[in-house]
C-alpha cells in the first residue's frame, strides 16, 4: 500500500483538527512546535512555487522538544513535500495541472491556518500576564495565520487531480507477509535501475530473465489461487473474468520468459562466473518470502488455506500488483539493455547461428583462443531477433498483466514514480513547464483579471 | 565479491555438475511437455544453482533424463556438503548446498501441484 499525497492531505487535515483544545500553554514548547511546522509548510509551499512571506521566529528555541500536536503535524507535512520531491520526470507531469496544485496549496495554507489558530487560542487563553515572549509569538502566529488564509482564498478548486494521486516510490514496509513481499518487490526494481545498461552483462542478464520468470511464474499462482476462492469469498463476476484473462497473459508471458532463456544460450558476452547483481540477492530474499507464502514443508498450500479470507486477498492483490509492476519495470529495463548492448557491440552470437542466418558469412581465419573461436562478434540487430522478439514479448504481456492487475487493486490512477534520479529542487520543475514563479507580493491577478484562473 | 572454487575434489565436483546438469535437462524436457505448469516458480533457484556451480548451458544435453530431479539434486547438496574447502570458499560452499536445496524443494512443490 502506498501512501498518496491526497491520502497525506487527508491526515495532515484531521490532525489540524484534532489540534484544537490540545496544544500546551508553554510558550516556549509552541515556539519549538510552530518553527518545525512553518519550515515544513516552506519547504512544501515551494514545490507550488510560491514562498511564504513570514519569517520564522527569531527566537532561542533550545533544545525544547516542541508541543507534540504540532510536531506531529509537521511531520506530515514534511512527509507529504518529501513524496512531491521523490517524483520522476514522467510523474511530475501532474504539476502541470494548475487547478490542482492551486486546490494543493489552499488545502496546505488551510490546515497549517488552523494550526495556527489552535496553538493562538492556548497561548491566548494560559490566562494571566503575557510576558513579551507570548506577545511575541502570538504576534507571529496572527501574521501567518493572515498570511496563510489570503493564500487560501486565491483559489476556489477544491479538486486535487492528478497531483492527489501521486504517490510514494517504494510501498510501506509492514511485517504483515504480503505486504512485505510488496516492499521488497519494489526495493528489488530499484535495485535494478541502479545499475547502468552498458555494464551487464550476459550472466546478468540471464539472471535478470529467470528473477522475472519467476517472480511472474509466482503472481500467476498466486491469481489462480484467487480465482478458484472466487466463490467461496464471494468475488464478484466481473473481477474473476479480469483473474482469468490476467493468468491467461501471464502464461504467454512464461512461454515468452522460456524462449528468452533459450535463446540467452545462443549468445554470450562473458565466459559465465557469478554475478555480483544487487538485484539478485535482493530477490533471493524475495523469493525466500515468497515461497513461505504459497507453501509450507515443501508443499503448496491448497487455495483455501492460503486465502482464508477476503482481507487476505485483498492482501495478495496488493503484493501481486507491486510484483507485476515491478517485474515490467524490470523486463523493459533488460529489453532497453540488451539493445543498447547490441548496439554497443558487446553481446556475440555462435558461429553455428551465424551461418545459419547467413550462409555467405565466412568464419575468421586467424589465430583465435579455444573460446572465441565459436562466438562472432556482431552489432546488426537482426542476428539478435529470436532473443529480441522473446524480451518485448515478456514484456509486453507483463505490462498488459500488471494494467489489469492494477484495475483489481484499485491502483489505476496512482503516479508511480519508477527511475530513482537525484529529486529535482522546485525550481528545476517550475522551469520545465515555464511558468512564472509567483513570489512577488501585490501581484494579485485575481483581483485584476477576475476572470484568470491562478496557475 | 569474487568468491573462490576449490581446486581439488576434482571427482566430486565432476560427479555434482553431472547431477546438475542432468536433473536441469529433465525439468526443462517437463517444462518444454507442459508449457502452463507451474514451472517457473523454480527457475530462478535453477538458475542460481547452475550460476554457483558455473554450469553454463550453451550445448544440448546428450545423456539420459531422470525421473526425479528433485532427488539428484538432493544428493548433489549432499556430495556438497562433504566439499573441503578453503576458508574463502567456505561461503561459496555453503551457499551451493543452500541454493542445491531450495531448488530440490521448489522442484518438488511444483511437481507436488501438478499431482493433486
Amino acid at each position: 500500500m502506498r501512501a498518496t499525497y491526497e491520502g497525506l492531505l487527508r491526515v495532515a487535515h484531521r490532525q489540524a483538527l484534532e489540534m484544537v483544545g490540545r496544544v500546551g500553554a508553554d510558550p516556549l514548547e509552541v515556539a519549538a512546535g510552530w518553527t518545525a511546522v512553518l519550515s515544513a509548510t516552506r519547504r512544501h509551499m515551494e514545490w507550488f512555487s510560491w514562498e511564504l512571506e513570514t519569517r520564522d521566529l527569531a527566537l532561542q528555541i533550545g533544545s525544547r522538544e516542541g508541543d507534540p500536536p504540532l510536531k506531529a503535524l509537521a511531520r506530515t507535512v514534511g512527509a507529504a513535500a518529501d513524496l512531491l520531491a521523490t517524483q520522476d520526470v514522467v510523474t511530475a507531469t501532474a504539476f502541470d495541472h494548475h487547478g490542482g496544485v492551486a486546490a494543493a496549496r489552499r488545502a496546505v495554507a488551510t490546515i497549517v491556518s488552523v494550526a495556527a489558530g489552535a496553538a493562538l487560542r492556548a497561548l491566548e487563553s494560559a490566562g494571566a500576564g503575557q510576558s513579551a515572549l507570548q506577545v511575541s509569538i502570538c504576534g507571529h502566529l496572527r501574521t501567518v495565520q493572515s498570511e496563510l488564509q489570503e493564500i487560501a482564498s486565491l483559489s476556489t478548486t477544491l479538486k486535487l487531480g492528478a497531483l492527489g494521486n501521486l504517490a510514494t516510490s517504494m510501498p510501506a514496509a509492514s511485517t504483515e507477509r504480503f505486504a512485505a513481499i510488496g516492499y521488497l518487490a519494489s526495493q528489488w526494481q530499484r535495485d535494478h535501475e541502479q545499475v547502468p545498461p552498458a555494464s551487464l552483462l550476459t550472466r546478468d542478464l540471464r539472471s535478470i530473465s529467470a528473477q522475472v520468470r519467476t517472480a511472474a511464474g509466482h503472481s500467476r499462482f498466486l491469481i489462480d489461487a484467487l480465482g478458484s476462492s472466487a466463490q467461496r469469498l464471494g468475488l464478484n463476476g466481473p473481477m474473476l473474468t479480469d483473474l482469468r484473462a490476467i493468468s491467461s497473459i501471464l502464461r504467454l508471458a512464461d512461454h515468452g520468459a522460456v524462449r528468452a532463456s533459450a535463446a540467452w544460450q545462443r549468445h554470450v558476452s562473458d565466459l559465465g562466473g557469478q554475478t555480483s547483481l544487487p538485484g539478485e540477492f535482493t530477490f533471493a530474499e524475495l523469493h525466500s518470502l515468497l515461497r513461505d507464502a504459497v507453501s509450507t514443508d515443501g508443499r503448496v498450500l491448497p487455495a483455501n488455506e492460503l486465502i482464508p479470507s477476503q482481507a487476505t486477498a485483498k492482501a495478495i492483490l496488493g503484493a501481486v500488483d507491486e510484483m507485476l509492476h515491478s517485474a515490467r519495470e524490470v523486463s523493459r529495463g533488460q529489453r532497453d539493455a540488451v539493445a543498447v548492448l547490441i548496439r554497443s557491440g558487446r553481446l556475440f552470437v555462435s558461429h553455428q547461428a551465424f551461418t545459419r542466418m547467413d550462409p555467405s558469412y565466412v568464419r575468421p581465419s586467424g589465430p583465435t583462443g579455444r573460446q572465441q573461436g565459436s562466438w562472432a562478434w556482431t552489432t546488426r540487430q537482426d542476428r539478435f531477433a529470436e532473443l529480441t522478439s522473446a524480451l518485448g514479448r515478456v514484456a509486453h504481456c507483463l505490462s498488459r498483466a500488471a494494467e489489469g492487475c492494477r484495475r483489481l487493486a484499485g491502483t489505476t490512477q496512482q503516479g508511480r514514480p519508477s527511475v530513482l534520479a537525484v529529486p529535482a529542487k522546485p525550481r528545476d520543475i517550475t522551469n520545465s513547464i515555464s511558468r512564472p514563479p509567483l513570489t512577488v507580493k501585490g501581484l494579485e491577478p485575481s483581483r485584476n483579471f477576475p476572470g484568470v484562473e491562478l496557475p | 565479491m569474487k568468491i573462490t572454487k576449490p581446486a581439488n575434489d576434482d571427482a566430486d565436483r565432476v560427479r555434482v555438475v553431472e547431477l546438475v546438469t542432468r536433473a536441469e535437462a529433465t525439468v526443462e524436457a517437463i517444462e518444454a511437455k507442459e508449457p502452463d505448469g507451474a514451472w517457473a516458480m523454480t527457475a530462478f533457484s535453477r538458475y542460481r544453482v547452475c550460476e554457483l556451480l558455473g554450469v553454463t548451458p550453451y550445448g544440448p544435453y546428450q545423456g539420459e533424463l531422470a525421473s526425479a530431479p528433485a532427488d539428484l539434486m538432493d544428493e548433489a547438496a549432499k556430495i556438497v556438503d562433504g566439499f573441503d574447502v578453503s576458508f574463502e570458499g567456505l561461503s561459496w560452499r555453503l551457499a551451493l548446498a543452500d541454493a542445491l536445496r531450495s531448488a530440490a524443494n521448489d522442484i518438488r512443490m511444483v511437481t507436488d501441484a501438478r499431482d493433486v
